[in-house]
């Protein structure tokens, strides 16, 4: 399932609390103040901090 | 009341990996011993549709279906840190044709949810798992993601007040891996601390394995 806006409403950085968005691949979440990527694995959103990627500031 | 607590005996890495494994066979555990606890939270909890509810460690999507049920016009977020869980309880909920939720993983010391997202917050067999010092943090963080007004129900393995009962913490003396490395604990004097009131508890058994049932309301304006 796709994420939808009503998650991306109230979904937040799990480590600063601030806001998160889509990557443009739909396959990651992205944190720029904590420059992590959070990666979606077959629909789920992988919100751990430690499996976060880092985050380039090459998409979005 | 904390000092009655026994030592939790796993760490997060071990809980995840333990998780992982029992996750084929968690069902069964669910629907024998924890069938009457999961009916009556839902009871407690009282949904209303169209509320925002966030289930804490969904396991394998047991609960997680019946409060779909009731909240057909609302949102329901689950989640959990194991992924065997998680893509156990999906397989289970995509089976209801409803829409209206998302599954994460996460460590739910650390919540992916903005502050006072959710009307309602429901976890089950978490605390009795995890060591005394975690609790308040861990509470303290479901406490940040619940609107002011908003509902707590936890369900937790808890001191049995019968012999029956008090077989499973002998169990777990002996050997934890038997109960999941779950103990006997009480929620609310730690709830209390944190400022949650309107309280109200239920000791339910089942075979003999002793749960609490806790409700608790967070105050308008109490951060």
């Amino acid at each position: 399932m796709p994420i939808s806006k009503e998650l991306l409403e109230i979904l937040a950085c799990p480590k600063c609390k601030g806001d998160i968005f889509l990557n443009r691949r739909g396959d990651g979440l992205i944190c720029k103040a904590c420059h992590l990527l959070y990666p979606i694995k077959e629909d789920i959103p992988v919100m751990l901090i430690d499996e976060a990627l880092p985050y380039q500031g090459e998409e979005g | 009341m904390e000092q009655e607590i026994l030592k939790a005996r796993y760490t997060q890495q071990e809980i995840t990996r333990k998780y992982n494994w029992i996750a084929p066979i968690y069902d069964l555990f669910g629907v024998l011993m924890e069938s009457k606890y999961r009916q009556r939270a839902l009871e407690i909890a009282a949904i209303r549709n169209g509320e925002k509810v966030l289930e804490v460690a969904l396991g394998t999507g047991l609960n997680f279906v019946e409060i779909l049920k009731r909240n057909p016009n609302g949102w329901v977020d689950g989640v959990d840190v194991s992924m065997k869980m998680v893509a156990k309880a999906r397989n289970k909920i995509c089976k209801t044709g409803q829409r209206n939720y998302t599954l994460h993983l996460c460590d739910c010391r650390h919540l992916p949810f903005e502050d006072e997202a959710f009307d309602v917050v429901m976890n089950q067999y978490l605390l009795d798992i995890l060591p005394v010092e975690d609790f308040i943090p861990i509470l303290l963080e479901f406490k940040r993601v619940l609107k002011g007004g908003g509902r707590i129900v936890l369900v937790n393995m808890t001191k049995g007040e019968r012999w029956l009962n008090q077989i499973y913490e002998g169990i777990y003396r002996l050997k934890p891996p038997l109960l999941a490395g779950c103990r006997g604990v009480m929620a609310q004097p730690f709830l209390k601390k944190i400022g949650f009131d309107q309280f109200q508890r239920e000791f339910v058994s089942q075979l003999g394995f002793p749960s609490e049932v806790v409700r608790g309301m967070k105050r308008n304006g109490s951060g």
